[in-house]
């Protein structure tokens, strides 16, 4: 699938969830929405192989935060408390 | 919507959104029958959602556009072209107020003129020429479109430095007195996500661009903590928010009282200094400066 966030192209070539798309991109679901076309997905909604994509950043200075993610924190971890 | 138990179409959130707008904005008293409301809008997500959901809910809302003047990305005339797109739309009045006219400068040299951070000095520019322009058009009430993620991080920030100032002072409504207007944030209830979604479900185009001088701002660093916290424990983000807000903000308030505001010995605007911080900028910024020149003394420098 072609998922497009913030001007640049990720190619994934398996079909997932969106949370899990979300993870592989170090993105918070509380800070992201994921549009396919005109329709808002949710969190478990699936992704097929053949769909094109967009992931907007909800925080402003979104971008900035994925590269500072990346940079100084660990991995996002999926354990709950 | 985990913090609120609740998931809902794209047909009802809208609609959900509206209601909860509404119900900030009567618990709060932030708008009154005879009030003229101004939104500072910037051609984001937040503001211009508030802009459209108070034209939605019948508030006769006029909007006012500052011009920062940042060149970088044509980030100041993209966002003007939303901001005017909406305007449009909803068939109301957008007024444009340019910094470089008002203050003799773009907010990105008042910034190095002055030795501030440039969110710094913009923030203080902003709130100077919103209270000026509607003081002198007869607006009463200035609405922002700040939202939980932005009062929580702020929050945060002023706890971590006990900014007790700073604390007594923040709230949903921040009543007029001496010369400044009363604002009001009628978004505090939603997270960013619920704004953009209200936005993008009613076709609002806005600026995604960021502004290029946001580049290591303390409040994305908390913004991002705090969702990391909320996607462990939905609700966490609202209730360390809204208790504040009820329960120790009015405490704090009656501790540290706000000092005295007079007019300002250049321009009339209130500040609690002889000459308020937004004409000490604009001094600094326009005043002469030495130069390397030709003709200069034996020093080298001379006076332009």
């Amino acid at each position: 699938m072609r998922v497009e966030f913030r001007g640049k192209a990720f190619e994934f070539d398996q079909r997932m969830r969106v949370k899990d798309l979300l993870e592989k991109l170090n993105l918070s679901p509380e800070s992201t929405i994921v549009v396919r076309g005109e329709e808002v997905l949710t969190e478990d909604d699936w992704l097929e192989e053949d769909d094109e994509v967009k992931v907007i950043s909800a925080i402003s200075g979104g971008a900035l935060l994925v590269q500072f993610r990346q940079r100084f924190l660990p991995k996002r971890s999926t354990d709950k408390l | 919507m985990r913090e609120h138990r609740l998931a809902l179409c794209k047909d009802c959130y809208p609609k959900w959104f509206l209601r909860m707008t509404e119900r900030t904005i009567k618990e709060w008293r932030m708008i009154m029958p005879d009030d003229r409301v101004l939104v500072a809008v910037s051609g984001g997500k937040d503001s211009l959602g508030l802009w459209f959901a108070l034209s939605q809910l019948g508030y006769e809302a006029d909007g006012l556009y500052l011009d920062l003047g940042i060149s970088a990305g044509e980030y100041s005339l993209r966002s003007k072209q939303f901001a005017q797109q909406l305007a449009d739309r909803i068939r109301r009045t957008l007024h444009v107020v340019s910094v470089s006219e008002e203050m003799g400068k773009p907010v990105p040299d008042l910034a190095f003129a002055s030795n501030r951070e440039p969110c710094s000095a913009c923030g203080a520019v902003k709130r100077y020429l919103f209270n000026k322009f509607a003081l002198e058009h007869g607006y009463t009430v200035i609405a922002t479109g700040h939202n939980l993620d932005d009062e929580a991080a702020t929050l945060m920030g002023n706890v971590m430095r006990w900014q007790v100032g700073y604390l007594a002072r923040q709230s949903p409504v921040l009543p007029s007195r001496d010369g400044l207007l009363k604002r009001i944030k009628p978004f505090v209830r939603f997270t960013e996500k619920q704004v953009a979604l209200f936005t993008i479900l009613n076709r609002i185009p806005y600026i995604e661009q960021e502004c290029p001088y946001s580049v290591g701002a303390s409040s994305l660093f908390y913004k991002d903590l705090l969702n990391r916290i909320e996607e462990r424990s939905p609700g966490t983000k609202w209730a360390f928010y809204s208790q504040f807000v009820e329960q120790i903000q009015p405490l704090l308030e009656e501790k540290f009282p706000e000092p005295g505001l007079r007019p300002c010995a250049r321009c009339g605007m209130p500040t609690t200094a002889e000459i308020c911080s937004v004409c000490r900028m604009k001094e600094r910024a326009n005043k002469p400066v030495l130069q390397l020149s030709d003709k200069s003394d034996s020093q080298g420098l001379t006076k332009t």
